[in-house]
């Protein structure tokens, strides 16, 4: 987040990712960068101080686990129905309830589907490395800016607590507000130059119009499901079997797959077929 | 004399505020919204600050404070307004940056992060609007809501076996260390307007100067829930709000927080 530019973290200690919060605070990176961090009294108030930096044109993200992702679904709708960018992380870990805080996939249609009220989506990433983690920090904050919608990490437990070799990207600076009030020109932060006013509000009594937002929220999430939709693809040519996963689950299918390979091999040499 | 004669700029004393939209608003006659709003929008201008100021409406009567006071706008989730009012004071700590809320908003649903907002003494002002019921729902009990006092959730008057006591939490927020001004101020009579103005030109430049958070309590008049006339409710409210929350400084730190 910090080699990103962001503008500000605003977060609430849960199990397992209160490190991404305890590591900011280490780095203080307002120090540096110029990067606001800030410990929330709750997940709820850290989506809402997230939402209100957000309607600023600030680059500005939270992380938290499955039950504080839970407590967050509002300001999660809020933020979807506004039209603002934000990058949210769920290090997803058992449920339902208080569950475990050992890893799980359980919130893939909370991800997916929206979460909160109203019909919307984000856009969600799922990192299998922690070199997918830090790389997709930057592409979630440039997605979310360029569709003007919610990007999300959705990280496991397992990649949440798991240390392995990483490159990290190369330092970008932080926007300017002068940059921010230029590409951001819906962006809340003062009349600057006496310009019309900006509001940033997700109501709207009228239906008409509301039916129209929504339209228009769903040719969004078209337009990014066209040009936006990821996945890696290994060993696909010749397939018989494919296996679809993410996250901790496609390493382990990653692994499954080379022991299938490996054992079909073996079974072709005996059998005296071409090994391919 | 010609019309002309009278009015000129050495004879002028009062102006319509221009940060106030030509719009006519929502409100109901008799009701406080609408004197604040243009006190804020009078402060606002006089101070020259429109370029940075930033508010941030609530859920309840003032949602479209947005469509009536001409700077940038943030509307919150219902309660949540401090807690954005927070991210937007520290990513743009030289703006103005204050918050516009209800009872209901502020001192129920919105009590966490108001209480922590002011905790931390975030560079904000708090206008907090106690009308002692929820305006905008129909006349629903709030935490405001005096003993007896009758509304749509207490048909028969507000109990403390069934539903505890009003809540002053001004006071609360005065015992705080992230306070710098905490006053409690009514908009009823031309006497008290012209206070309240003051307090809200102390509370905003205390927010551009980073002295701490500044609380700016209205009791206000709601003559639609409390289901009286405008002269009647000011009345009931002399007689019996003020009672309960009385008017005056609560705190005032002219130098701001320690930090």
């Amino acid at each position: 987040m910090i080699r990103y530019g962001a503008d500000g973290y605003f977060g609430y200690p849960i199990t397992p990712q209160s490190e991404v919060l305890e590591k900011l605070e280490e780095e203080m990176p307002w120090e540096t960068t110029g990067m606001v961090v800030l410990q929330a009294e709750s997940e709820v108030a850290a989506i809402n101080m997230v939402y209100g930096g957000a309607m600023t044109g600030k680059a500005v993200c939270t992380s938290t686990s499955s039950p504080g992702f839970s407590l967050m679904q509002e300001g999660v709708s809020y933020l979807a129905a506004s039209e603002v960018p934000a990058l949210l992380i769920n290090v997803q870990r058992g449920g339902p309830g208080l569950g475990t805080i050992h890893a799980s996939q359980a919130d893939y249609f909370q991800a997916c589907k929206g979460g909160g009220h109203g019909d919307y989506h984000m856009i969600v990433l799922a990192p299998s490395s922690v070199q997918e983690m830090a790389d997709m920090v930057a592409l979630g904050f440039d997605l979310a800016f360029k569709y003007r919608c919610v990007s999300m990490i959705l990280a496991d437990g397992t990649i949440g607590q798991l240390m392995e070799k990483v490159v990290l990207p190369e330092q970008r600076p932080r926007r300017t507000d002068d940059e921010i009030r230029e590409q951001c020109p819906w962006a809340v932060n003062g009349r600057k130059g006496m310009r019309p006013s900006n509001v940033v509000t997700s109501l709207e009594l009228d239906d008409d119009k509301m039916e129209e937002n929504n339209w228009r929220f769903q040719a969004c999430y078209r337009e990014i499901e066209k040009n936006e939709t990821r996945c890696e693809l290994i060993d696909t040519d010749d397939c018989d079997y494919l296996i679809t996963a993410f996250g901790t689950t496609a390493r382990v299918a990653m692994k499954t797959m080379e022991l299938a390979r490996a054992e079909a091999r073996g079974r072709q040499e005996r059998q005296g077929h071409p090994v391919r | 004399m010609e019309l002309n004669d009278i009015i000129k700029p050495e004879n002028k004393v009062y102006s319509e505020p221009k940060l106030l939209n030509r719009v006519h608003m929502h409100y109901c006659p008799g009701c406080s919204h609408g004197v604040v709003h243009k006190l804020v929008a009078q402060v606002i201008e006089e101070m020259g600050v429109a370029e940075k100021t930033v508010g941030i409406s609530p859920v309840g009567c003032a949602v479209f404070a947005y469509n009536y006071i001409d700077v940038d706008w943030e509307e919150a989730p219902h309660g949540r307004a401090t807690a954005l009012a927070t991210a937007v004071k520290r990513l743009w700590p030289e703006n103005l940056v204050f918050t516009y809320q209800g009872d209901g908003d502020f001192s129920a649903i919105g009590t966490c992060e108001s209480i922590h907002a002011c905790n931390r003494g975030e560079n904000i002002v708090i206008i907090f609007i106690n009308n002692a019921i929820y305006g905008m729902t129909g006349g629903q009990m709030a935490p405001t809501t005096l003993l007896g006092q009758k509304t749509a959730t207490c048909p028969y008057g507000r109990r403390p076996d069934l539903n505890g006591y009003p809540l002053a939490i001004t006071p609360l927020l005065a015992q705080l260390d992230g306070t710098c001004y905490v006053t409690r101020q009514s908009v009823h009579t031309p006497a008290n307007v012209r206070k309240a103005k003051a307090a809200l030109r102390k509370a905003f430049e205390n927010s551009i100067n980073c002295k701490g958070t500044s609380v700016v309590e209205i009791v206000s008049a709601c003559n639609t829930g409390w289901k009286l006339t405008p002269e009647k409710a000011n009345k009931w409210m002399e007689e019996n709000m003020f009672a309960k929350y009385p008017l005056g400084d609560l705190k005032d730190l002219k130098d701001g927080i320690q930090r």
